[in-house]
């Protein structure tokens, strides 16, 4: 037997699919994105160059920081926690290097590609959408392209990470998703957004 | 009475006519006009009815704090039950009406009745009379006659947004000590956002005669606004800052206006550093015999209706004043070409200006002089003046203008505690001292002349930064003058006076409390209704507190206010929920297998997560289905979503030692591959939580807890970690929601399993009863815990959230045979009911410590330190005659669940209780069953007691809470 895998959205696994319903952007469900919750258990300063050999990825030192590769990006999460954006298929094996890297768990990874669920919202209309559900600022000094921040947003814990000036990937805990879908789809009504 | 159009003047667009209709009748207005200015233009003296007592009410004031002008009102966009006319831009094709009075509110019928009824309808008499022989049996024919209109359950078309946002200076009032303010901070730097609720900025100078600095007011106003913008500075008119809160955080609703009539509203939500309180104050009325009279309005108001909307109140207009303010109302009048017979001035020395300016318009004064009455049923024929010696002369009026003083309009502060002192030189209540960050500025601080005004308003703004620009400077010909109170007329009926507009509250009723001894703001509030209106009692509640504070010979400052609360202004619940309908209300939780819990007819509670609490697959009602559900755990399988159940990862060298201190038992010992419950205390010894905790290695433990628990108790783990034990090596990391949980429970479990392609040994020997394994299962990762809650044979498997679909589905599908149903909350709950397990927040409350619910021994036996421990070794939690949970089996009819344990010896109500119950059900194999909490609960076995529950008195016996398998055979099979 092998049970086969559901998208947080119930689309496809494993790729991108378009949410139509979300209409005043291009928005779509990022099912190709994995992720690995790195822990450690004194300030994560100590173990990031050990944790970066094991991921074959830098890890960032300062909130609000996400290092890039090739494949990985690293999010800064607290002082002692990360967030490792992969391929869904490499969770294991980042997860199996770094708690052979840690055999005493002082640093711990989780499986983390199904806590949550990723979206991107592509268009100039996505910072509007993302003001009507959160008190950060998304002007470019406040939240510069290139970083990531954890906030409520709609009502429920998010991470938001700015890839461009109008590109953003959103990840909700997965029991959210559909909610959050929900919310910015019933935004296409909002006034701003369809002016 | 008889409002009309004057022939110019105003700030309407007189080019620019819309047709609306009030009550039917075709009518017109002008761009710029509220349905307010509009319906007065065209002559409508009664507007509707009194809310208790069905008289005739007119307009009475330009804006918000209008207690009468309550109408529906349907635009291009939507119908809304009850707005406040002056709130209400008029558009082409508006359509309002009436919502008081049958048929119409000129003809009342209902009044009739009233007015019969009327000398038995005093403060407090539905508190007195209505409860006889039962409130239901009025219930419904006052709630008809209460309220203003009825929503008609459609969504309407308004857009809504909501806005986030900070600011350096957030100046709340465009009024001329608002922008004074604005003024002071020009080119400072700072970021300044201006909020006023009027369409343009400038507030009294859009109906008042000012200049200002060598300007006319109106055009510093514009200037001052037009810096402000050019300044990086935002302008935020038609807005209202509905509630201040900690942190100088504010709500804000603005309101977005087109030809059609109120688009859309956008609720800011704004954080600022430093605040200026420019909210100005509001007219506060004279109290005599029949004050209420179509006709009456406020007096700065009828100033703002000939100046900014070119309407006159009325053809004879006659201004009862005890401060200077009331002459410039009748100047404006005259000059407008109303007839304005008289000034009725309550002093006896009048500034001489003012009196001197009016004699020459050819307007009698009469000093030390009070309206004793009015003539005019449903409108304002005259008044009856009374002067210091007794002589009453009538005057000729259509309207009258009053003007009692100001009332501070102080809410904002005071919704961050600032606290309402009463300040005898403006004869008003205000804000002595201002929160941090704020300063007031003002008539909102009680002053009265624009001199005064400007200079408070330049001075809060250089009290936030000094800058350069000077103050602006104010000439007026004529000032408003000092108050001198009078709270009550002293000639007619109190029982005609009226305190309160909108809620028909009477000066003879504010004594009546007074006598009963209602006699805090508080609860004069409450017995009397006064300034529970949609109004606030913007201006009612200081008459009401003054006429309270004779009645019982005190000093006004003596009875204080009462609290004040958001929203400052009546909000629409549309508002609120911004475009969040149906599904997108509130964040719902779905477990991963939600779409095929729908597809089998799951009845969705929201346990948290949208949670199936019985399937229609099972049975077509909910009794049927849960039967069917509970018989197949006990004799085939059961498939539950368990998903929701906590999962939090403790790791580290120190892991064991950490999580060892937040449960009672002892994990010390917990070896690698096994499990063991417990509960979990707050530091009182009250329980907080329970649950399974595996131990997956010795530096890795895997707590379980409650699904409602399941983020707080991570966090409880964090903030222990962070301050009690910052130097132990150990890590948390929530991961609930990576992996779906599916439980299998029943005699038939696990040949299930076994069918799911598990690649370890589930023998009963291979893994026994409370022992964790990992591995894979279905071809996925899987964490598979035998434990049970149903007291059967049970796993529970967690796999990735991706597969939990397919595995419930592999799981019903694969156990068609065996009897595998799906099984919801209710039948899973009464399964652990049967089998006398705790149901946390059910069968605990906040008294509950594990001594109460048979974990003694465990408590005692740990040797260790946990969290609680010291509070469960204090005498109180060892006391006999705590409750203690215990089972109960009906002796004369089933046992509700909440019942009641009446007190030993006792058999009928009232009387003491000695508990109550927590969980009860029927069960198919053990028949009507529950717990309890009871005081001394396991000293009682086989004790009878009596339980009081929906009205009846039943008995039942005490017992064991285990119905069901006490040998545990089951679970161990």
């Amino acid at each position: 037997m092998m049970l086969t895998a559901v998208s947080p959205m119930g689309i496809a696994i494993g790729k991108s699919a378009a949410l139509p319903a979300i209409t005043v952007v291009e928005a779509q469900e990022r099912s190709d994105i994995g992720a690995v919750l790195i822990v450690t258990t004194r300030d994560g300063g100590g173990f990031a160059e050990t944790l970066s050999k094991a991921l074959g990825c830098t890890l960032p030192l300062t909130h609000g920081d996400v290092l890039q590769t090739v494949d990985k990006r690293a999010i800064w999460l607290t002082p002692r926690s990360w967030i490792i954006l992969c391929a869904p298929d490499d969770e294991a094996d980042l997860v199996a290097a770094i708690n052979k890297a840690f055999p005493d768990r002082e640093a711990n990874a989780s499986r983390f590609s199904d806590a949550l669920a990723w979206l991107t919202l592509d268009g100039e209309a996505a910072e509007n959408l993302l003001r009507q559900g959160s008190f950060l600022s998304f002007e470019p000094l406040g939240f510069p392209i290139g970083h990531g921040k954890r906030t409520p947003l709609a009502g429920i814990p998010a991470i938001i990470l700015r890839e461009s000036e109008a590109r953003w990937t959103i990840g909700v805990e997965r029991s959210r998703a559909q909610y959050f879908c929900t919310w910015l789809a019933g935004l296409t009504n909002s006034f701003e957004a369809a002016q | 009475m008889s409002g009309y159009r004057l022939k110019s003047g105003g700030r309407i667009d007189r080019s620019k006519p819309l047709n609306f209709t009030f009550d039917g009748r075709a009518m017109q207005g002008f761009a710029g006009d509220t349905l307010s200015s509009a319906i007065l233009a065209n002559g409508v003296g009664t507007i509707g009815r009194s809310f208790k007592y069905h008289r005739p009410r007119g307009i009475y004031a330009a804006g918000i704090e209008d207690p009468n002008a309550m109408l529906e009102v349907v635009d291009g966009h939507g119908r809304e039950p009850g707005l406040r006319a002056g709130q209400v831009h008029l558009v082409e094709g508006l359509q309002a009406r009436s919502v008081t009075g049958w048929p119409s509110p000129q003809f009342d019928l209902v009044s009739a009745a009233t007015r019969l009824m009327s000398p038995f309808m005093t403060a407090g008499f539905y508190y007195k009379t209505l409860k006889w022989p039962n409130w239901s049996w009025y219930e419904e024919a006052v709630r008809k006659a209460a309220g203003f209109g009825a929503p008609d359950g459609t969504v309407d078309g308004r857009q809504r947004e909501y806005r986030h946002a900070s600011c350096d200076v957030l100046v709340i009032g465009a009024g001329p000590a608002g922008l004074a303010a604005v003024s002071s901070l020009k080119g400072s730097g700072r970021d300044v956002v201006l909020v006023d609720h009027a369409s343009s900025a400038g507030g009294a100078l859009r109906w008042e005669a000012a200049q200002i600095d060598g300007s006319e007011g109106m055009i510093w106003a514009d200037k001052v606004v037009a810096d402000c913008q050019a300044d990086g500075g935002q302008v935020l008119l038609n807005t209202f800052v509905t509630g201040a809160y900690e942190g100088n955080y504010f709500t804000l609703i603005e309101s977005l206006v087109d030809h059609r009539g109120l688009k859309a509203e956008r609720i800011w939500k704004l954080r600022a550093r430093e605040i200026i309180m420019a909210t100005g104050a509001v007219d506060r009325p004279l109290v005599y015999q029949n004050n209420d009279r179509p006709g009456t309005f406020l007096s700065t108001s009828v100033r703002q209706f000939i100046s900014e909307y070119g309407v006159a109140p009325g053809k004879r207009l006659a201004i009862f004043t005890n401060n200077d303010s009331g002459y410039l109302t009748a100047l404006q009048a005259a000059a407008a070409g109303m007839a304005t017979p008289v000034v009725i001035d309550t002093r006896s020395a009048p500034s001489a200006a003012h009196v001197e300016a009016a004699r020459e318009k050819g307007i009698e004064v009469f000093v030390q002089s009070q309206v004793a009455d009015v003539v005019g049923g449903r409108g304002l024929r005259a008044v009856r003046v009374v002067d210091q010696a007794g002589k009453i002369r009538t005057v000729s009026c259509d309207a009258i203008a009053l003007t009692g003083g100001a009332t501070p309009m102080i809410h904002l502060a005071a919704h961050r505690g600032a606290k309402p002192i009463y300040d005898e030189a403006s004869a008003s209540f205000v804000c002595a001292t201002l929160p941090k960050g704020w300063h007031g500025a003002g008539a909102a601080t009680g002053s009265r002349e624009l001199a005064d005004v400007l200079a408070q308003g330049h001075a809060a703004g250089q009290a936030i930064v000094a800058t350069v620009n000077s103050a602006p400077v104010a000439n007026v010909a004529l000032g408003m003058g000092d108050v001198v109170p009078m709270w009550q007329a002293k000639t007619g009926s109190a029982k005609k006076m009226f305190v309160d507009l909108q809620n028909d509250v009477k000066a003879s009723d504010v004594q009546l409390a007074a006598q009963e001894n209602y006699i805090s703001a508080e609860h004069l509030k409450r017995y009397s209704t006064l300034g529970m209106g949609t109004d606030q009692g913007r201006t009612s509640n200081i008459n009401g507190l003054a006429i309270m504070a004779a009645a019982t010979g005190r000093e006004v400052a003596k009875v204080g206010t009462t609290t004040f609360r958001p929203p400052y202004t009546a909000t629409r619940m549309g508002a609120i929920a911004h475009h969040r309908q149906n599904d997108g209300f509130a964040p719902r939780r779905r477990m991963p297998a939600h779409s095929d819990h729908a597809s089998n007819g799951a009845q969705f509670e929201d346990f948290g997560w949208q949670r199936p609490d019985w399937y229609t697959k099972n049975g077509s009602d909910r009794e049927a289905a849960v039967g069917i559900e509970m018989t197949a755990v006990r004799t085939g399988v059961g498939v539950f979503d368990a998903s929701p159940l906590g999962k939090v990862e403790v790791v580290g060298p120190d892991a064991r030692v950490f999580i060892n201190k937040f449960y009672v038992s002892n994990l010390a010992t917990l070896k690698p591959g096994r499990i063991r419950y417990s509960v979990m205390c707050h530091d009182d010894g009250i329980i907080f939580d329970d649950g399974v905790v595996a131990c997956v290695d010795d530096n890795f433990f895997l707590a379980g807890p409650t699904s409602g628990n399941a983020e707080t108790v991570g966090a409880w783990f964090e903030r222990w970690r962070q301050t009690e034990w910052p130097d132990m090596a150990v890590a948390i990391a929530p991961v609930t929601s990576n992996w779906a949980a599916i439980a299998l429970a029943g005699p038939k479990a696990r040949d299930l399993l076994a069918r799911l392609s598990p690649d370890f040994d589930i023998s009963g020997e291979g893994f026994a009863h409370m022992h964790f394994r990992e591995g894979t299962i279905g071809g996925v990762p899987a964490r598979a815990a035998r434990v049970s809650f149903t007291g059967e044979l049970q796993y529970e498997i967690a796999v990735p959230a991706r597969y939990g679909q397919a595995l419930m589905q592999a799981a019903l599908s694969e156990g068609a045979d065996l009897g595998a149903v799906p099984v919801g909350m209710e039948a899973w709950l009464r399964l652990r009911l049967e089998k006398g397990y705790l149901h946390l927040g059910a069968d605990t409350n906040g008294r509950t410590t594990p001594l109460d619910i048979g974990m003694g021994g465990v408590v005692m036996k740990k040797a260790a330190d946990f969290i609680g421990k010291r509070a469960l070794s204090l005498p109180y939690n060892a006391s006999e005659g705590r409750e203690e949970l215990v089972g109960l089996k009906p002796v004369d009819a089933p046992i509700k669940i909440g019942g009641r344990i009446l007190a030993d010896g006792y058999a009928q109500i009232p009387c003491p209780s000695i508990g109550n119950v927590t969980s009860a059900c029927d069960s198919p194999l053990a028949g009507n069953i529950a717990m309890a909490l009871i005081e001394g609960g396991s000293k009682r076995m086989g004790e009878k007691v009596k339980i009081y529950a929906e009205g009846k008195i039943t008995e039942a016996e005490v017992c064991s809470p285990v119905f069901v398998d006490p040998q545990n055979e089951r679970l161990h099979a």
